[in-house]
């Protein structure tokens, strides 16, 4: 008993030894992998060519994910109102929770800046007593969006029926031109019942 | 003209429907217009729009300054199609400046059907139309640059101006260059510029006043009982790549990055620019080596960056060179290099305090075992 209970503790240790070697060499592996790719150097291209060619200007935008679900759900006894967002956060409701965006591109070759409308008030799209209905925007690439004055990324915004400028400049370049739309509403427990929509208008203009 | 753009619309609308398939994407093209404005004047415009969504309705609108002058040749098109856009400007606009109209287009979403629990996006475009209405009286506006040179070089500068009034006017202009306030030479001139005219002046300093360095021009224009002030600054290049700066602590017993930051001081392209750098220690070389070429934009600063072997090399101050080699020139710089002793690594120290650990618990094992043994030897 005393034999095995010896081996054990040495196989225990050995084990314990493998893992140091295992996680030793994985990081071994990952440092010269490292290494390796800050020595590749820089590659200078140094043929050049010079092709005249007339671009007219295009001013386009795309939603690339221009659905947003926001579930079903129901506002929980004895609460004044749910509280749920995009971001799957529910207070005070039950069901409700998805996750999810809408993604706006710039896809034509100017800069634009760009407002956001809705179809509806939060009364009519909500109902019921003081309803709260919100957007905010953020970049899905760095530096996709110069929030407009006074507006900033990631912060809640009251929805409006009239055009809220939200990027003094939407960018059209590559690795840069994307920003998500997320929705927070205030469901109170009196709102309307029933399955709800809206549209959300993004306008994008020359600058 | 009209033809070249009906043929860039018509290409605008082929790329927009193959590129972009999927739903919520519209576009515009041309995406701007500017006019100035005359009375009465005519105008006709194409404009190519395009939803990715060949069923996709389309609204077109109009907003901003002057609706009442603009015709549309159509309300709403589904998936695309071209616009034309024509207006007739009145004889006079009291407002003067920018007026801008805005050709809309939007996509017509119904929010009705199955899928009615969505929050559906919905893109639009606005296209403007500027439409630049002098100011009354005279008025200037002015744009002032001055180019950057090299030694020997003469060194040119241009003012363009545009009259934006609506009378004609004479003015005059003062260009002075100063180097550490200090005056090095000016010039001035006057002309007389029509009301809606642009001119462009173009002329250049000789090269003999100027050393390579650092300059600050300033513009004075005056017409009528006003007056514009601008300036630029420039520089005068000499051929020279400087060591601004460089990575001076190094660990030794291995290899190690080395950066060195370096500026071209010359207004032209310099290629082929490389650094050498070497190790000695009382005149023995201990490490050298040569980094990949770069080029250099005009009066561009950028890094410079190699390995620097110091397998062989242990703690201590050596004597370091740097030498940046351009074209047929080169720059070199002696340099103090400190290499310190090898820090433990994150593996290290985990491997060290692994190897800790297993030694006291087999420790506490032993003084467990031994006092479980001597604890039986004194119960028998």
């Amino acid at each position: 008993m005393a034999a095995k209970r010896k081996n054990s503790r040495k196989d225990s240790s050995n084990s314990l030894y493998d893992i140091i070697i295992y996680v030793s060499l994985i990081l071994i592996v990952f440092s010269l992998f490292f290494i390796g790719f800050s020595m590749t150097g820089k590659v200078v291209d140094t043929d050049s060519a010079i092709v005249n060619v007339t671009i007219s200007g295009t001013t386009a935008i795309n939603f690339t994910t221009n659905f947003l679900n926001l579930g079903a759900g129901t506002v929980n006894v004895g609460s004044a109102a749910a509280t749920i967002d995009s971001d799957g956060n529910v207070v005070g409701g039950t069901g409700w929770g998805n996750t999810g965006n809408l993604t706006l591109e710039n896809i034509g070759n100017t800069n634009v800046s760009l407002d956001i409308s809705f179809g509806k008030s939060a009364a009519e799209y909500i109902g019921g007593t003081s309803p709260e209905y919100h957007f905010k925007f953020n970049n899905k690439e760095a530096g996709s969006c110069t929030p407009a004055d006074g507006k900033s990324l990631d912060s809640w915004i009251a929805t409006t029926k009239t055009n809220t400028t939200i990027c003094s400049s939407f960018s059209f370049e590559d690795n840069k031109d994307e920003i998500n739309i997320g929705i927070k509403l205030v469901i109170p427990s009196d709102s309307i019942a029933g399955t709800r929509s809206d549209v959300v208008t993004a306008t994008a203009t020359t600058v | 003209m009209v033809r070249l753009n009906s043929v860039f619309i018509s290409i605008f609308l082929i790329l927009f429907l193959i590129q972009f398939n999927s739903a919520g994407s519209l576009g515009m093209s041309p995406s701007y217009f500017s006019f100035n404005f005359e009375p009465g004047l005519e105008k006709t415009i194409t404009i190519g729009v395009a939803d990715s969504d060949p069923n996709q309705p389309i609204l077109i609108y109009l907003a901003g300054d002057l609706n009442e002058y603009v015709n549309l040749s159509s309300k709403s098109f589904v998936g695309s199609g071209e616009l034309i856009v024509s207006f007739k400007l009145p004889e006079e606009i009291e407002k003067p400046g920018t007026n801008r109209i805005i050709i809309g287009s939007k996509e017509a979403r119904d929010e009705t059907g199955e899928e009615t629990s969505f929050i559906v996006g919905a893109s639009a475009i606005q296209i403007p139309i500027d439409i630049f209405v002098p100011y009354p009286g005279k008025y200037i506006e002015a744009e002032f640059e001055v180019f950057n040179t090299n030694e020997g070089e003469d060194v040119p500068y241009t003012i363009s101006l545009s009259n934006l009034g609506k009378e004609d006017l004479d003015f005059s202009y003062v260009v002075e260059v100063y180097s550490n306030e200090e005056l090095i030479i000016s010039a001035n001139n006057g002309y007389h510029l029509e009301h809606n005219q642009k001119m462009l002046i173009s002329e250049e300093f000789n090269s003999s006043l100027f050393k390579p360095g650092n300059y600050r021009a300033t513009l004075k224009i005056s017409y009528s009982d006003k007056e514009i002030n601008l300036e630029d600054d420039f520089v005068v290049g000499t051929y020279f790549m400087n060591i601004t700066d460089y990575t001076y602590k190094f660990i030794a017993n291995k290899i190690n990055p080395l950066i060195i930051e370096v500026s071209s001081l010359w207004n032209s392209k310099i290629e082929e620019v490389y650094a050498e750098i070497s190790v000695t220690d009382e005149g023995e070389l201990k490490s050298s080596f040569k980094t990949s070429s770069y080029i250099f934009q005009p009066l561009e600063s950028k890094n410079i960056s190699g390995y620097l072997d110091a397998s062989e090399i242990e703690p201590g101050r050596y004597i370091g060179k740097i030498q940046i080699n351009y074209e047929n020139e080169s720059y070199s710089k002696l340099v103090a290099f400190y290499f310190e002793k090898a820090e433990m690594s994150l593996t290290e120290k985990l491997l060290i305090g692994s190897i800790i650990i297993i030694i006291i618990l087999i420790l506490v094992i032993i003084i467990l075992f031994i006092f479980l043994n001597k604890k039986n030897k004194r119960k028998r």
